[in-house]
């Protein structure tokens, strides 16, 4: 059964090569695959239920929340206030106001779910004031596609929010868990900039400082996000809220401070097309992900490959860093949200099946969650091509792409170091969580 | 890499391109209403239940219909503005030609998808509704989600068609 299983994920690769949508190319898979194994008519009935009953999670529905809060945040100005607030606390060191941009990213991070959404806000704040200050084009930009990735890594994300449904954990717990290491991911950007404009004299000159009663002033416009965020995930984690009821929560809350900083009716139609197609996007792949999964399901690829993998005695720290090599192979090719729901569902048993320093199931789960996260995330920044610079670089027309992956790289460096962290002392990621409950 | 969203994206010329065009958007505004409905009535429950103890009556319930409405309604504007991603790290050497005619293979494979997916909802929305099934606490008729499900399927293969329609003439131009 596993030979289908895999001559059907090279029909996969083959569709996916040839521009066919990720999530059609995945329904498409998992439907000849369906009838392959199981006949027309169950894969018919089937279809029946599969929209509604992929879609009527009600976890599910944090993702268009999240999403519309996000577009709120940016409407209302917040992306813009959050970056000066950061300016003016660190903006008059040397590489200041970029590392003020990469924490500024991270504010906007903690109330928006995804990257891309971060690094179009961040990118059209910052990068004006980055190149107005003589930044070189390169810290400039590879700062901004870098701090792009915190809008995801720092909770709440959305690529959390459903590897929590695909392997039936707890999101309370995976946000908590992000905690700490998206602080980590924010501090060590930081420190890459420091270094950098050490090795580089010139590259990032130090902004105006800020007197007092001005960065009093700037924190003061930052007030109510910390109180949103406090309020999402503090409430999500105390269980004073379903997720679904702290999305809600937030994405009024949100909603409401963007109309009082003057969102007007038009603005509020534009947050929901953009909410409309970021969803679109998300969901066609989730429904093609779930006929996929099915078929494997049907197969028991995933179980007997869990099993093979456990059988032959591999080391499990082989095994990791085998699936971490094949995130940042396919990191180069497709989107981070893709590539979890396509590997999870073969990747999990088989880490399940492993020991790794003694950790109990829901454990490493969560820790296995975060390191899938920050690896998919590097995806967003890696060459040959990865969407963060894209959206970076369109909106610096005069930078050339090469440009921007140089200046990339002192962020990798720091990535791939954060990973070998997290694998080695999973007690970055599970502290907070175990000291909360 | 899967393309940015929106990146290639511009209103059809065509007559039936723009109504296609005006309805997607009508249909996420419409979407959208739902999913600030949903965050209102979820507030609401909070609200509720800190004053009198009790959460709204089938709160749960009504964002599962909700949500499977609203995002299904997303589904033909995110095609319309070509937000659906797609790889194509492995075709950029390929001429503007044999990449239309790639892309408009697509388009139609996503066209039939959702129409295959439209008929067997509309088949699904019959026997629900003679099965007469309720949700839990508020009796709500599922098939309503169903049949609300319904327009959205038919209006992405409707995108999808004529997405293919214009990529196969571009290729033939």
């Amino acid at each position: 059964m596993s030979g289908t299983a895999a001559a059907f994920l090279g029909l996969l690769l083959a569709l996916l090569a040839l521009r066919v949508p990720i999530g059609i190319a995945m329904f498409a898979t998992g439907a000849a695959g369906y009838v392959t194994v199981a006949g027309l008519d169950p894969l018919l009935s089937y279809l029946k239920t599969a929209a509604y009953g992929r879609y009527s999670v009600y976890d599910l529905s944090v993702v268009p929340m999240f999403l519309l809060m996000g577009h709120f945040a940016s409407k209302g100005g917040l992306s813009r206030a959050l970056f000066e607030a950061a300016g003016a606390l660190i903006g008059h060191h040397r590489g200041g106001v970029a590392m003020a941009a990469v924490g500024a990213c991270a504010g906007f991070g903690a109330i928006c779910g995804s990257s891309l959404a971060t690094a179009a806000t961040m990118g059209q704040v910052a990068l004006p004031e980055l190149r107005r200050l003589d930044y070189s084009p390169a810290l400039a930009t590879g700062a901004l596609a870098a701090g792009g990735t915190l809008g995801i890594l720092i909770p709440p994300s959305i690529v959390l929010v459903i590897y929590a449904i695909l392997t039936e954990q707890n999101i309370a717990k995976l946000f908590i868990a992000a905690f700490v290491p998206g602080t980590i991911a924010a501090l060590g950007y930081m420190a890459a900039i420091a270094i950098y404009v050490r090795l580089f004299p010139g590259s990032g000159p130090a902004g105006e400082r800020a007197s007092r009663a001005q960065r009093l002033r700037a924190l003061a416009a930052v007030w109510p996000i910390v109180l949103i965020f406090l309020v999402v995930i503090g409430g999500i984690y105390a269980g004073v809220f379903t997720p679904t009821e702290a999305a809600a929560v937030g994405t009024l809350a949100t909603g409401m401070l963007a109309l009082a900083r003057g969102m007007r009716i038009g603005g509020l139609v534009e947050c929901l097309y953009g909410t409309a197609e970021a969803t679109g996007m998300i969901f066609l792949i989730l429904l093609g992900a779930d006929v996929l999964n099915v078929f494997l399901a049907l197969t028991q690829m995933p179980a007997e490959l869990a099993r093979w993998v456990d059988a032959s005695g591999a080391p499990p720290m082989l095994v990791l860093a085998m699936i971490i090599a094949v995130y940042a192979v396919l990191g180069c090719v497709m989107d981070s949200l893709s590539m979890i729901l396509l590997t999870i569902p073969i990747f999990f048993p088989m880490v399940m099946g492993l020991d790794y320093w003694g950790l109990g199931a829901t454990d490493k789960a969560i820790w296995f969650g975060i390191l899938a996260l920050m690896v998919v995330e590097i995806g967003l920044i890696t060459p040959p091509v990865g969407m963060n610079v894209y959206i970076i670089n369109s909106l610096a027309r005069d930078v050339p792409m090469s440009q921007t992956f140089r200046g990339v790289v002192p962020f990798l460096i720091s990535d791939a170091l954060r990973v070998a962290l997290l694998v080695y002392f999973p007690v970055l990621s599970l502290a907070l969580v175990h000291w909360l409950s | 890499m899967s393309e940015p969203p929106g990146q290639r994206f511009a209103v059809p010329p065509d007559p039936a391109g723009r109504l296609l065009f005006h309805l997607c958007r009508g249909l996420a505004l419409a979407g959208g209403a739902v999913l600030v409905a949903m965050a209102v009535m979820s507030a609401g429950s909070i609200l509720s239940r800190w004053i009198s103890g009790r959460p709204l009556l089938g709160d749960f319930e009504l964002v599962q219909l909700g949500c499977a409405v609203s995002v299904s309604a997303f589904l033909p504007w995110c095609q319309m503005r070509r937000g659906h991603v797609l790889v194509d790290f492995f075709t950029t050497g390929l001429g503007r030609r044999a990449r239309a005619v790639l892309d408009g293979i697509g388009a139609a494979l996503l066209a039939g998808t959702a129409a295959l997916l439209a008929w067997r909802i509309a088949l699904g929305t019959v026997s629900l509704k003679q099965a007469a099934e309720g949700t839990m606490l508020l009796g709500v008729p599922v098939w309503y989600a169903y049949a609300l499900m319904l327009p959205s399927f038919a209006l992405l293969s409707a995108a999808g068609a004529h997405a293919a329609w214009s990529e196969f003439r571009s290729a033939a131009r």
